[in-house]
């Protein structure tokens, strides 16, 4: 009973799994859970979530966990989920500590179905909100969708 | 000074005194938390620098080894491109600078790996692959030398020398426009280089022409209007009975897969019973379909669930889909299906269906996989019987019976194999063998969890 995406599962040796177009890079055993009483990449994909996508939708919510993974899979970006999500610059909501709030039980449901493959940017790499200040750079990118307050892009 | 005076004088004092010393400790704990992180960018930077020249030297020698040394210089080059990039990425530079030379590293990386395999199956390094390797060594060595300059910026200047623009203070007024820090000039100039790398293409997940690739399925299909993606749309849902559900095309979006989307809600329901549809514009197809509704407790057992997903595909004109892995989440299901044609299991047409277990409704799916791979096959004779085939499955496994799978490659492509499920030191293995030629394709391991059956 196997499940393949375009891509497969590669150990990169150093206990994660990348680079691999799968989207199951991010499963642990069964051990691993029970040691430490959660699956501890969905924590981690809930709380940046949660900080930032914490006031969007619940599409929204999922389209910022796509994107995290999104990174994963590109050469541009780290491939371990803590690499993306800890990447000096990379998300407001680790540089102010939000991401430490306490997460919601609908970040957790965003972040499991953005696990099990459901893209709403359409494999966007970046996300922005519009309203706020933001990089020039960050506009030369193609838009490839808006949800609630976010557009996504790669 | 009037005796009045002397009491306020004091206390005045006391205050400065206190103010002073608390500033003090202010600025030696900010001072020592500096240093711990100006540690972490050094310690990035120069494991980094390290791995960079280990690369430059292991490709220099990789493009002069023979023999068996190469596959072993090849397995050394994965694993520096690997850590170099990791290290790279830990930089205090935005990840916009920096993604040329990530994306370098990690493709020379993915190519070493790829080279790795061909010679593990007895292929030889072709003339052309020489070259791609000997132009990856030239950008490493240019990579190597930008690097080494900063080092010596970085030795003169010490710790200051990651110093970040604050983007991301909290009130907006203090915010000023960003100005490069020295490490995101240096790495400017990098890109500017190394953007004249030429494309690189191999059968691996980080090769040039995946970015580029489009939906097969989706080939030569006719552009639809909003009204049809509307009327599409409707059909996809797995509604309830007496609602009138209204559809409304609230946008469109771009990508691998342009799409309309849909928002569909039924007439006197709340918006949480929403149900969101992306619709392919070419041809119409479904891209993913969601409900994010509460779902309450389980009436539905797996097997049920299952049932009703594959029901549901039938009734959405996908019937040739056979059922594979599920994953279990609170009270939904969500169940994989791969395609199925002349008894052979087509793994990268692959469909998910997510039922409600409260009461059996299909809450979800999701198709991007199967629009990007799916197209018409030709599927040869394998050129090897199952028997045969069976003798390249490691013994120990004590394999059961096999079956024709055609599996996806690292690199986007599909490969013809026969599938076979064994056992051994209590876990248990599926082993991919090529029909053809015999070579063991992929070795999967699974994991039987009460949330479903998991895939190492």
């Amino acid at each position: 009973m196997a499940a393949f995406y375009v891509g497969w599962i590669r150990n990169t040796g150093d206990g994660n799994f990348g680079p691999a177009v799968s989207e199951y890079v991010l499963w642990e055993t069964p051990e691993a859970e029970a040691a430490t009483g959660h699956n501890i990449n969905i924590t981690l994909l809930a709380r940046v979530i949660e900080g930032e996508a914490g006031g969007e939708p619940f599409i929204g919510k999922v389209a910022v966990g796509a994107v995290i993974l999104n990174r994963i899979r590109d050469a541009r970006f780290p491939n371990t989920l803590s690499g993306v999500v800890f990447q000096p610059l990379a998300f407001e909501s680790v540089a102010n500590g939000r991401i430490w709030e306490p997460v919601s039980q609908e970040s957790y449901r965003a972040a499991r179905l953005a696990l099990a493959g459901w893209d709403p940017t359409h494999n966007a790499l970046y996300f922005w909100n519009p309203a706020k200040r933001v990089s020039r750079w960050i506009w030369t990118r193609t838009i490839f969708t808006q949800i609630g307050k976010h557009v996504f892009g790669r | 000074m009037s005796k009045r005076l002397i009491l306020p004088a004091f206390v005045g004092l006391l205050v400065v005194a206190a103010v002073w010393a608390w500033g003090l400790e202010q600025s030696r704990a900010r001072a020592s938390l500096q240093n711990m992180l100006n540690a972490q960018y050094q310690n990035a930077f120069y494991s980094t620098l390290t791995r960079i020249n280990n690369l430059d030297a292991l490709l220099g020698k990789e493009t002069v080894a023979s023999g068996e040394q190469r596959a072993i210089l090849l397995a050394d080059i994965w694993q520096e491109a690997i850590q170099a990039q990791a290290s790279l990425t830990q930089l205090p530079v935005r990840d916009v600078v920096l993604s040329q030379t990530a994306k370098f590293l990690a493709q020379v990386g993915d190519y070493a790996h790829s080279l790795m395999h061909d010679l593990a199956r007895g292929k030889q390094i072709s003339a052309q692959e020489q070259d791609k390797l000997r132009e990856m060594r030239r950008q490493m060595a240019t990579l190597n030398k930008e690097l080494q300059e900063m080092e010596r910026e970085i030795n003169k200047n010490g710790a200051g020398y990651w110093e970040i623009a604050d983007q991301f203070r909290s009130r907006p007024a203090a915010r000023k426009p960003h100005t490069p820090a020295p490490g995101e000039e240096t790495f400017n100039a990098i890109n500017r280089e190394i953007e004249q790398m030429p494309t690189l293409i191999y059968d691996g997940p980080f090769s040039d022409h995946l970015e580029r690739q489009k939906p097969l399925a989706l080939k030569g299909k006719k552009m639809i209007s909003e009204a049809e993606a509307r009327s599409r749309a409707l059909k996809l849902i797995d509604g309830q009975d007496g609602v009138n559900y209204q559809a409304r095309v609230t946008g469109s979006t771009l990508g691998r897969l342009p799409s309309y989307r849909v928002v569909i809600k039924g007439r006197g329901q709340g918006p949480d019973k929403s149900i969101t549809v992306d619709i392919s514009k070419h041809g119409g197809e479904p891209v993913w379909m969601l409900l994010a509704r509460s779902v309450g407790s389980p009436k539905l057992n797996v097997d049920e669930g299952r049932a009703r997903a594959k029901a549901y595909l039938a009734k959405i004109g996908k019937p040739n889909m056979v059922a594979t892995y599920w994953e279990r989440n609170d009270n939904t299901v969500t169940y994989n299906f791969a395609g199925k044609e002349n008894g052979v299991i087509i793994y990268p047409d692959l469909i998910k269906v997510t039922v409600a277990l409260d009461n059996g409704q299909v809450v979800g799916m999701e198709a991007a996989g199967y629009l990007m791979q799916h197209h018409e096959r030709d599927i040869a004779q394998p050129r090897l019987s199952e028997a045969e085939a069976r003798k390249q499955v490691a013994p120990a496994l004590n394999p059961g019976n096999g079956r024709l799978a055609i599996i996806p490659t690292d690199g986007g492509g599909e490969v013809l194999t026969y599938e076979f499920r064994g056992r051994s030191d209590g876990a248990e293995y599926l082993v991919y063998i090529n029909a053809n030629d015999g070579n063991t394709e992929k070795i999967l391991q699974l994991q039987d969890t009460k949330n479903g059956t998991l895939v190492m």
